[in-house]
C-alpha cells in the first residue's frame, strides 16, 4: 500500500511539473518572439543607415553642378542617360526603402579681418614683417546671397514601413560647396 | 532510499524553468544592447557627414578669402588670436554656418532625438619656399554625446605673384 501510494505522488508530480513547465513556457516564447521582432526592426534600421550612408557618400563625390535642386526629391540623379545616384523606391533584401533627398542652396556669410595696408601707426606696413601688419575688422561679412550662394545644404531621409503599419525614417545632413573658379 | 528521491520532479522541472528563464533574460539582453548601439552607429556616421559640410564651408571660405588666411596664419607667431579670428572662433560670428559653433541636427523617428554637434575648424600650412605650391590641411573637430571625430582634408593650393 505504502508503495503503490509513493507511485501514485511520483506520477501526479510529473504532470504537475509538466503542466508548471507549460505555463512558463508562454511567456519564455513570448520574449522569444519580441526579440526575434526587435531583431527584425533593428535590422532594417541598421539597414536604412547604410543604405542612407552609401548614397550620401555617391552625391558628396558628385560635381557642384551635378546636385538637383529642390525638396523631397525622389527623382534619380543623372547626367543625360546614365543614373548617377539612384533615390526613390529601393528594395534591400526583403524590405522596401524610401530614398528622399532634400538640396537647397543656402547663405553663407564669412567673417573676415584685413591687414590694413595703408596703416603707418605705429609702424608702416611691410609685407615681410608680419610685427608691421595692423589687422582690422571687416565692416561687414562677406555675405553669399541670392545668386551668390555657393553653399548647398543635402539632406537625405530613408523611410521605411515596419509591418505593423509605422513609418519610420532616418535622416543625414551634409553641406557640398561650390569650388568651381 | 526510494523516499529520498520523492519531489525530485519538481526540482528538476523548477532547474529547467531557471535554466530557460536565464537563457530568455540573456536573450532580450542582448536585445537591448543592440538597440542601444544602432543609435550610436547613427551619430557617428552623421558626425562624420557634418564634419565634412563643415570642411566645404572652410574650403569655400579660403576659396573666397586666401589672402586673408595667408595674412593671419603668418602673424600667428606674433598673435594667435589671427588666425582665431580667421575661424571665427571669437564670439558673435557672423560665419553661416559657422567654422566653429554648435548645431541641433534632425535624425529621423528611428533614431528619436536630434544630434546636437559641436565643432570647431582649424587650418594648417604645409609649404616650402622653393615651391609655389602649399599644402593646406583643414581638420574640423566635432564632439557628440561624449564622442569626439576628427575630419581633416589636404588641399593644394598654388601660389601667384599678381
Amino acid at each position: 500500500m505504502a508503495r503503490s501510494c509513493r507511485r501514485g505522488i511520483s506520477l501526479i508530480e510529473i504532470m504537475l511539473a509538466t503542466l508548471i513547465m507549460a505555463f512558463a513556457m508562454f511567456p519564455i516564447a513570448g520574449m522569444m518572439g519580441y526579440g526575434i521582432k526587435g531583431n527584425q526592426k533593428d535590422f532594417r534600421g541598421i539597414q536604412a543607415i547604410q543604405l542612407a550612408e552609401a548614397k550620401l557618400n555617391k552625391i558628396m563625390v558628385l560635381d557642384f553642378a551635378q546636385l538637383p535642386d529642390g525638396s523631397e526629391i525622389t527623382a534619380d540623379i543623372t547626367s543625360g542617360p546614365q543614373v548617377l545616384v539612384p533615390l526613390g523606391s529601393e528594395t534591400v533584401g526583403q524590405d522596401i526603402f524610401g530614398v528622399v533627398l532634400t538640396s537647397e542652396l543656402v547663405n553663407s556669410a564669412f567673417d573676415y579681418y584685413y591687414v590694413d595696408l595703408n596703416n603707418t601707426n605705429p609702424t608702416p606696413y611691410v609685407a615681410t614683417q608680419p610685427s608691421s601688419w595692423f589687422f582690422r575688422a571687416a565692416g561687414a561679412p562677406l555675405s553669399l546671397t541670392g545668386t551668390d550662394r555657393r553653399l548647398r545644404r543635402l539632406r537625405l531621409r530613408v523611410e521605411w514601413r515596419e509591418p505593423w503599419g509605422v513609418v519610420r525614417n532616418v535622416e543625414l545632413t551634409t553641406y557640398k560647396a561650390d569650388l568651381r573658379d | 532510499m526510494r523516499t529520498s528521491r520523492n519531489g525530485m520532479a519538481l526540482v528538476i522541472v523548477l532547474v529547467l524553468c531557471t535554466a530557460l528563464l536565464s537563457v530568455g533574460l540573456w536573450f532580450i539582453s542582448g536585445f537591448r544592447h543592440r538597440t542601444a548601439i544602432n543609435p550610436a552607429v547613427f551619430e557617428r556616421i552623421q558626425m562624420d557627414f557634418f564634419a565634412q559640410g563643415i570642411l566645404q564651408a572652410a574650403m569655400l571660405k579660403f576659396k573666397k578669402m586666401p589672402s586673408e588666411f595667408y595674412y593671419a596664419f603668418r602673424a600667428r607667431s606674433i598673435n594667435p588670436a589671427y588666425l582665431d579670428l580667421y575661424l571665427c572662433k571669437n564670439s558673435g560670428s557672423k560665419d553661416v554656418p559657422l567654422l566653429t559653433g554648435t548645431m541641433t541636427l534632425p535624425s529621423g523617428s528611428f533614431v528619436g532625438k536630434p544630434v546636437t554637434v559641436t565643432y570647431s575648424t582649424d587650418f594648417d600650412l604645409v609649404y616650402n619656399q622653393l615651391y609655389n605650391q602649399d599644402g593646406i590641411v583643414i581638420r574640423v573637430n566635432i564632439q557628440s554625446g561624449g564622442r569626439s571625430r576628427q575630419v581633416s582634408h589636404t588641399i593644394n593650393v598654388s601660389r601667384h605673384r599678381l
